[in-house]
């Protein structure tokens, strides 16, 4: 009754809108746009013909190209809004902070560090946990030209951390920005105001974005948490729960990119504070604690050989830089912890203010020659020089847990990790070989050796068969690994959890098959099939890290796009994944076993479109309980399958105004994501309900 | 995107500098302002009606993304070459001929540049005192006020590149529609001649005639010395029956088809040439002026010499061309883009 009277009231609004639209103008139009649509083709190759878009090679993998027009049609302002379009990946959350975790082919952790996240090709994960950082709430997308993803393993070409997959976020070139100012508000206090503005001077181009988000907590509730089983336990009733999850975040940013004949520089600023804790460090609600994390980039690169026709190199010299500083309360005031045959009492709850900074220095060459008669043969070398520093926390209790009578500065060798430094060279080689008509054999491998865990070698190879004018078939292999993040190497002076430097890297082996169709008039399908294993992942023990089980894993993604006239595009997904501790029938639980995405984009008239899309995620089995980690097993051993529906309107008025209305989570669905690997909710992790955003952007 | 939103940045600043005799005189530097200030109510006198007399006129669809796009970078390109004050007015459902009358003034100096199919219809009703220069669109309106500049790319660069990838082939089949008009026809064949090419054209009149004629040419073709030219023209040559047994069967005997529509490329034809649109504009602002001074000596109906390059890597693979690195850079557009 409720989802009718919402569509009723949706349908409503639209009739309103219609009449705002001048539909009388779009028969007079029609001839012109006919016409070009005769000449190009088709209204899409009209945008590839007149656009900046620059062919790029890319290595044959399963890939998911999203573009500007993709996330202006979706009415998205997070990355995160936007990557459950691709076919296998679903994104769910850490309860600490809300921190994105994207989950391709069922691979997950409890932080997103197994995929490679680059921005504009340069690797942007912190050296302590291999993410994005505590205060990651997905990256803000008003200055991004598209989003790359891979799903596979990718450490034949970009070395650790390309895991299960890489996403790599493409921000516009001076070339592609105009003035602009954007302005959203919307559900739950949001209030962005973002905006670029070309620039041009002594025969350099220029451009220069920024960006302020900033959202108040979506208000879903959790009902029990860490603190209510302590509670329980020792006889108190200090817990926040029930209570608000804490979801609240703001973001500035700031993008500036040059480009002078061969080079160009290219410069970000992302600082994301005040991100609220989300369920709390330690799975109870903690209604004080925030987090911050800045990140500071700059890539410097040159091209040579322009000119000739069988050489093309590229030099590229990177740094990334972080900031990270947080407070949480851990256990609220009043807490009674029992800690052996004794119970200690926290009057002012268990609070902590973790800080540290990051540096990271990247070089990269790379030639590539096509002298040789069917082959392009690429090799490059590079170093990656980085350490984590200045970590420091203020607490109030000691490396027991035991309460201290004041606020404590534990740094330098005290601290929860100490100065840390971290060399990686490596070299690769690529070689795609046309070895008979209409077959390529792409093989590339790479050397990795690093100072601290030692070295790795990573091939990948890719035989790809243009069967027909509009069939190709695909057999992939790749190996890949994921380097021990500090944290769990180094980690000290913490009373639940230290460090092992004694690890290995993860592993992973992937093989997969796919086959993709162009069909006429205008439609895509493609099919994916993988089987993949696991080695040595890293999983924490009773009170450390170890390399501990290997997981297999095989499933399939299907998805298809249909251009079913220049008005309307619809897309759709299947992706089906398994998996299993090797070696025995125990299901790795959390991930989703099935997901389905449907996406219709329709043009309405000249000046509206409408993207409506739906997203379901299948039901998910828990894995089994963990005792090193809390007291409570869950409640349930499956969490409900769940639909979210996405609306976003556009509105354009003469070419230089568009406002644009999104809701996302149409329906108002419950939709529950599991704590499942630290087990720290005993209902789990509910996301925001309805959400409506408003846009307005001018160009000038 | 880019490019549509450096139009915007361009146009403005081109209105700017060419409506404001101010900007005019800053730019020329000090020694000009004696002149300004000596001459200053003389200026103020003549400037406006001398503006108003050699403006260029453009008249242009007001269409949504990515329509629109094709049209701001043929304006991007006049704004860019034109000398005089430009104003550009767009055209919507209410534009007719009294309103354009009243919007761009009498008889002008310059031509008015019309742009596409609407502006083409609404030029034709007005009387000869009036001089156009029309484009973006295939069909002409042949009249003595009138340069057209036709959309269709040039047959001859089509040849040529045609025998610069193949220099083996000396024929090339091309079935026209009962809508092509013979203007093109004959430019086709013309130019095929002086290229050393044999058109070997055919005609047909339904999407039937046309597909048995395709059949025909597919089951004989010479695949060393002869191609496949695709005009896309919806009444002989349609994307659902034609194209995919033309191309596979291409695909199977290694012919060389080549097309004017860039989705056929990206589907899986050879090559394509298509629109320049900035160089298209720079153009229109050039023929503009040579009307306006007598000088233009040029054919009143002309194909379009501006153009772009597209290829499909995959279908010249599987032709066995070889193509390097430094050629590959000199296409516009390389398909497959995924």
């Amino acid at each position: 009754m409720r989802t009718t009277y919402l569509i009723r009231r949706a349908v409503r609004l639209i009739c309103l809108l219609l009449p705002l639209t001048g539909a009388v103008a779009a028969s007079v139009e029609a001839n012109d746009k006919q016409f070009l649509e005769q000449a190009y083709g088709e209204s899409r190759y009209i945008t590839i013909a007149t656009g900046n878009q620059q062919s790029i090679y890319r290595a044959p993998a399963a890939a998911t190209i999203i573009t500007a027009e993709d996330i202006s049609s979706l009415g998205a302002t997070t990355l995160t809004e936007v990557l459950e379009i691709v076919p296998g990946l679903h994104v769910t959350y850490s309860s600490t902070n809300m921190n994105p975790i994207y989950e391709i082919r069922g691979i997950t952790a409890q932080v997103n560090r197994k995929v490679l996240m680059l921005l504009d090709g340069l690797p942007i994960s912190q050296y302590y946990l291999a993410d994005q950082g505590r205060a990651d709430r997905g990256f803000p997308l008003h200055a991004v030209q598209r989003i790359e993803i891979i799903r596979g393993p990718g450490s034949a070409l970009h070395g650790a951390d390309a895991f299960s997959g890489v996403i790599n976020i493409v921000t516009k070139s001076a070339r592609e920005i105009n003035s602009r100012l954007n302005l959203k508000m919307g559900s739950f206090g949001r209030n962005a105001l973002n905006g670029s503005l070309p620039l041009e001077f002594a025969g350099l181009r220029g451009a220069v974005s920024f960006g302020y988000d900033a959202v108040g907590s979506a208000g879903e509730q959790i009902k029990k948490d860490q603190q209510s089983v302590l509670d329980q336990l020792v006889g108190t009733n200090v817990s926040l729960a029930p209570g608000e999850l804490n979801d609240e975040m703001k973001a500035l940013d700031l993008h500036v990119n040059f480009a002078f004949n061969d080079w160009s520089l290219k410069a970000s600023y992302l600082d994301q504070f005040d991100v609220g804790t989300g369920a709390g460090l330690a799975g109870s609600l903690d209604s004080e604690g925030l987090s911050s994390t800045t990140r500071y980039t700059a890539q410097l690169s040159k091209s040579f050989f322009l000119d000739q026709p069988t050489l093309e190199s590229h030099l590229q010299l990177s740094y990334v830089g972080y900031t990270e500083e947080s407070s949480f309360l851990i256990a609220p005031k009043g807490v009674i912890i029992p800690l052996g045959a004794e119970q200690y009492f926290y009057p002012d709850g268990l609070y902590t203010e973790p800080g540290f900074k990051e540096s990271h220095l990247f070089s990269d060459f790379n030639i590539t020659y096509l002298g040789w008669s069917k082959h392009k043969f690429m090799v490059g070398v590079g170093v990656e020089k980085g350490e984590l520093f200045d970590a420091v926390e203020v607490r109030n209790y000691d490396n027991e847990l035991l309460p201290l009578p004041a606020l404590t500065v534990f740094e330098k060798e005290q601290a929860f990790i100490e100065d840390e430094a971290r060399i990686n060279r490596y070299v690769f080689l690529q070689d795609e070989w046309n070895f008979l008509p209409d077959w390529v054999l792409t093989s590339g491998i790479r050397a990795d050796n690093y100072s601290d865990f030692g070295s790795t070698v990573n091939p990948r190879l890719a035989l790809v068969w243009h069967m027909d004018y509009d069939f190709t078939a695909k057999v992939l292999y790749g190996k890949a690994f994921r380097a021990p993040s500090f944290g769990e190497l180094y980690l000290k002076n913490n009373p639940v959890l230290v460090g092992n430097e004694d690890l290995d890297p993860e592993e992973m082996e992937m093989l997969e098959f796919g086959v993709s169709y162009l069909g006429l008039p205008f439609y895509e399908v493609a099919l994916n099939i993988f089987y993949y294993q696991t080695d040595k992942l890293i999983q924490e023990t009773e009170n450390s890290t170890a390399n501990l089980n290997s997981n297999s894993g095989r499933g399939l993604e299907m998805e298809g796009t249909y251009y079913f006239s220049a008005r309307l595009l619809l897309k759709g997904n299947y992706a089906y994944q398994y998996s299993n501790v090797a070696d025995t029938a125990e299901t790795v639980g959390g991930t989703p076993r099935h997901q389905a995405y449907i996406r219709s984009d329709l043009k309405l008239n000249p000046k509206v479109s409408l993207n409506f899309d739906v997203n379901w995620i299948s039901s998910r089995s828990l894995i089994a309980f963990n005792p090193a980690y809390t007291v409570l097993p869950p409640k349930k051993d499956k969490l409900d399958a769940y639909a979210s529906a996405n609306f976003n309107i556009n509105y354009t008025y003469s070419s230089k105004y568009r406002i644009s209305l999104s809701v996302r989570n149409l329906f108002d669905n419950e939709r529950i994501e599991p704590t499942d690997l630290t087990k720290l909710l005993p209902n789990h992790l509910p996301l925001p309900g309805r959400t409506f955003v408003t846009s307005f952007s001018a160009i000038f | 995107m880019g490019s549509n939103d450096l139009s915007y940045k361009e146009r403005d600043r081109r209105l700017f500098d060419c409506s404001s005799m101010t900007g005019l005189f800053a730019r020329k530097g000090c020694k000009l302002l004696f002149c300004f200030v000596t001459f200053l109510p003389l200026v103020c006198a003549v400037s406006p009606a001398w503006a108003e007399k050699t403006k260029t006129v453009v008249w242009y669809p007001e269409l949504t993304k990515p329509y629109s796009n094709v049209f701001d970078e043929i304006l991007l390109g006049i704004l860019s070459n034109s000398k005089a004050p430009t104003v550009t007015i767009p055209l919507d459902a209410g534009s007719s001929v009294t309103t354009l009358r009243y919007q761009s003034g009498e008889p002008l100096i310059n031509p008015v540049i019309v742009l596409g199919q609407q502006a083409i219809q609404l030029a034709g009703k007005f009387d000869q005192s009036y001089r156009f220069v029309a484009g973006a669109t295939y069909h002409p309106l042949i009249q003595d006020n009138f340069v057209f500049i036709s959309y269709h790319p040039s047959p001859k660069y089509v040849y040529r590149h045609l025998k610069l990838l193949f220099p083996d082939i000396v024929s090339l089949y091309v079935v026209f529609g009962p809508t092509s008009n013979q203007w093109l026809k004959s430019v086709a064949l013309e130019e095929a001649q002086a290229e050393g090419i044999n058109l070997k054209h055919f005609e047909a009149h339904s999407l039937r005639e046309s597909a048995q004629i395709i059949r025909g040419i597919t089951q004989g073709i010479d695949a060393e010395r002869e191609a496949v030219w695709i005009i896309p023209d919806q009444s002989v040559i349609d994307d659902k029956v034609i194209v995919p047994y033309l191309l596979s069967e291409a695909w199977k005997k290694n012919v060389v088809v080549i097309s004017n529509s860039l989705a056929h490329v990206d589907r899986g034809m050879l090559f394509a040439l298509y629109p320049d649109n900035v160089r298209l504009g720079e153009k229109m602002a050039d023929i503009s002026r040579q009307i306006a001074s007598d000088r233009y000596k040029g054919p009143k109906v002309q194909a379009l010499d501006e153009l772009k390059y597209a290829i499909n890597v995959r279908t010249a693979k599987h032709l066995g061309l070889e193509l390097d690195q430094a050629r590959l850079k000199r296409y516009d557009l390389v398909f497959p883009q995924r």
